[in-house]
C-alpha cells in the first residue's frame, strides 16, 4: 500500500473546483460529514445593515462548489459516471476502500450577528430550501429547462441571489441534487434567534419532502 | 448543573447489601416484584436528559437515591454568577453557582466521587452580551474561591471543560488566581482525566495537555496556547520530559480562526502528544488571516495532521467556508 500523501495545488482557474479530496487516502474512512454555508449573514455589508441588504446577499458560490466537487469524489463507483471512472484508473494500484457508512453533506445556515433580530428570519429560510427542492425536482425531468422554469416563481429569492451569481448557484445545487444518491444524510443547520414555529416548520417538512423521496435523509437542526 | 439540593438527594447512600432489591411492600401489602439493580440502572439511565424526573426518583429508595445522584452529579457545568430578580428581603443579590456547589460537596461529599464532567464556563446569553467584559470574568473574580476548591475534590473526573465568552477578548488563564491555575494542572496530571474542552480561552499553557497522561479527547475552540511553563504558569517548574510515552489522541475537534495561532498549536501539539492514531477528526478552519504565507503554512499542518492518522482516521468532519472569499484554496490527492 502506498504511503497516502497529501499535497497542495491551486484549483483550476477555469473551473472552481477549490477543494478536492480523494477518500482513498484514508482506508478506515467510514464516516465522512462535510459542511458549508449555503448563507450566511456576515456577506452582507456590515451588522447594522438592514434586512433589505442582508437579503441581498449572494449564496457563498464555491461553497456548493466544493460540496459538489467532494461528493463527486467519494460516491461509490456505481454511481459515478464514466470520466469519474477513467480518472481513477491511474491510482488502481491502491487498495480497495473501506465503503463509507454515511456521508453527511451539512448545509449551514448562520443568521446571526449580533444580538438583535433575526436577519433572514424563518420565512426566508423557508423560500431558500424551498428553492432547493424545487430545482432539484425539476433536474430531473430537463436541467436545461428547469434553469429557464424554476427562476419564474422565486421572484423573491433572485433578488437575494443576485443576477451574477443566480445561473452558477442553480447548476451547483442542480449537481449537488443529482450526487444525491451518494449521500446518507443532509443535514440543514439553521442558526436562527428565536425559536421556530409549527406553521414555517411544517411548510419545510413539506417542501423537504422530496429529497427524502429521492433517499436522501434529513435533519432539520434549528439552533437558537 | 442540578437545581435544587434537598435532603433526600443530597443524603449519603446506604451500603445496598446484594445487587438485588429485596420487594417493597405497597400500601396494600402485596409486594413490588424485585428487579436485579442493572434493571433499576438502565430503566433511570433513560432519564439523564430530565434531571426533575430523576430527582423526583430519588425519595424513592437508598438505591434510587444511588442511582439519581450518580446522574444528576455525572455532568457538571459551573455557570457565571445570576442576577436575582427582586429579592426577598434578606435575600442574596445573586447566586453563585460554583460556592454553591462547593457547599454541596462539602455537606455531601460523597457526591465528589460522581462527577465525570466538569466544566467551568463564562458564557452567557446574548441578553448579556453587550455588558460582558473579560476583564470581569467571575473565574478571575477575587471573591470566587469555589472553583480551585472543588477540583482536588473530584477525584474520578473524566473531564475537564474551561469555556470562555464569545463577546469581548478570551478568558485569559493567566490572569486567574496560581490556586485555581494549579487546581486544574493537578487535575489534568490525574491518569483518570482523558478528555479536556478548551474554548474561548487565552494564554493556555500547553504543559496543561501534555500532563493528562491519559489523554484521548481534544476540543480546542480558538484557544490561544503559550509555551511558558516557569514558575509564573504554575508555581512550580514542569518537566515535559515526566510523561512518557506521549498520550495517544483518538478524538481531536479543531475550531480556529487564526493561521498563526493553528499552526502554532499544529506544531507543538505534534511534537508532545501522538497524533497518528486519531480515529474522530473535527476540523472548523475559516481563516480570517490576510498574511497568504501564513496562511498556507496553516494549510499545511492540516494536511500533515490528516496525513499522519490516515491510517486510522475513520471519521472526518470537514467546515469548509467560503472558500473563494477566503482564498482556501487546495487539493488532496494521491501521489
Amino acid at each position: 500500500m502506498h504511503p497516502p500523501h497529501f499535497s497542495v495545488t491551486l484549483s483550476s482557474p477555469n473551473r472552481p473546483r477549490p477543494f478536492e479530496f480523494d477518500v482513498r487516502a484514508l482506508p478506515v474512512l467510514r464516516n465522512l460529514q462535510l459542511s458549508s454555508w449555503i448563507w450566511y449573514a456576515g456577506q452582507s455589508t456590515g451588522i447594522h445593515t438592514t434586512m433589505s441588504s442582508a437579503a441581498a446577499a449572494p449564496l457563498p458560490l464555491s461553497a456548493l462548489h466544493t460540496l459538489t466537487s467532494i461528493i463527486s469524489q467519494t460516491l461509490p463507483p456505481n454511481t459515478r459516471d464514466e470520466g469519474e471512472h477513467d480518472r481513477g484508473s491511474s491510482s488502481s494500484s491502491y487498495p480497495p476502500h473501506t465503503q463509507l457508512e454515511a456521508l453527511t453533506i451539512q448545509l449551514v445556515i448562520h443568521d446571526y450577528l449580533g444580538m438583535s433580530s433575526s436577519r433572514l428570519g424563518w420565512e426566508e429560510f423557508a423560500r431558500v430550501v424551498e428553492a432547493l427542492a424545487a430545482v432539484g425536482r425539476m433536474s430531473l425531468e430537463s436541467e436545461r429547462e428547469a434553469i429557464q422554469v424554476d427562476f419564474r416563481p422565486m421572484m423573491g429569492w433572485e433578488t437575494m441571489l443576485g443576477e451574477v451569481y443566480r445561473r452558477s448557484v442553480w447548476e451547483s445545487v442542480f449537481e449537488f441534487v443529482r450526487s444525491g444518491t451518494g449521500a446518507t444524510l443532509v443535514v440543514v443547520v439553521a442558526s436562527l434567534l428565536g425559536k421556530s414555529d409549527d406553521l414555517v416548520e411544517g411548510l419545510l417538512e413539506e417542501k423537504l419532502g422530496w429529497l427524502r423521496e429521492k433517499g436522501v435523509g434529513l435533519v432539520i437542526h434549528a439552533e437558537e | 448543573m442540578a437545581g435544587d439540593w434537598n435532603d433526600t438527594i443530597l443524603s449519603e447512600p446506604q451500603e445496598l447489601a446484594t445487587h438485588t432489591q429485596i420487594p417493597s411492600t405497597t400500601t396494600d401489602g402485596s409486594n413490588l416484584i424485585s428487579f436485579p439493580t442493572e434493571i433499576y440502572e438502565s430503566i433511570l439511565d433513560e432519564l439523564v436528559e430530565w434531571p426533575e424526573t430523576l430527582r423526583a426518583c430519588a425519595p424513592v429508595s437508598h438505591l434510587f437515591a444511588q442511582l439519581a445522584q450518580k446522574l444528576l452529579f455525572s455532568c457538571i457545568c459551573l455557570k457565571r454568577p445570576t442576577r436575582v430578580v427582586n429579592p426577598a428581603p434578606g435575600e442574596k443579590l445573586y447566586v453563585q453557582p460554583s460556592i454553591g456547589f462547593f457547599r454541596v460537596l462539602s455537606s455531601s461529599p460523597h457526591l465528589a466521587g460522581y462527577v465525570k464532567s466538569l466544566i467551568v464556563s463564562d458564557a452567557d446569553s446574548f441578553k448579556y452580551a453587550n455588558t460582558y467584559r473579560e476583564h470581569r470574568s467571575w473565574i478571575r473574580s477575587s471573591s470566587d474561591h469555589a472553583v480551585h476548591q472543588i477540583l482536588p475534590l473530584l477525584a474520578n473526573l473524566e473531564e475537564l471543560g474551561l469555556a470562555g465568552n464569545t463577546r469581548d477578548s478570551r478568558l485569559d488563564f493567566l490572569a486567574w488566581g496560581s490556586d485555581l491555575r494549579m487546581g486544574i494542572l493537578e487535575r489534568c496530571s490525574s491518569d483518570r482525566l482523558v478528555k479536556i474542552r478548551l474554548a474561548y480561552v487565552r494564554n493556555v499553557p500547553f504543559s496543561l495537555l501534555v500532563l493528562a497522561p491519559r489523554l484521548e479527547t481534544l476540543r480546542l475552540k480558538n484557544v490561544l496556547f503559550i509555551s511558558d511553563l516557569d514558575h509564573t504558569t504554575f508555581g512550580r517548574a514542569v518537566d515535559l520530559q515526566e510523561r512518557h510515552p506521549p498520550a495517544r489522541l483518538k478524538h481531536v475537534s479543531v475550531t480556529s480562526t487564526d493561521a498563526e495561532e493553528w499552526s502554532a498549536c499544529y506544531a507543538w501539539l505534534a511534537s508532545h502528544l501522538d497524533l497518528t492514531h486519531i480515529k474522530t477528526l473535527e476540523l472548523n478552519i475559516d481563516f480570517y488571516d490576510e498574511d497568504e504565507e501564513m496562511v498556507e503554512e496553516a494549510r499545511q499542518a492540516i494536511l500533515n495532521l490528516l496525513s499522519g492518522c490516515s491510517a486510522t482516521l475513520e471519521t472526518l468532519r470537514l467546515f469548509m467556508p467560503d472558500l473563494e472569499e477566503c482564498r482556501f484554496t487546495f487539493r488532496f490527492f494521491m501521489s
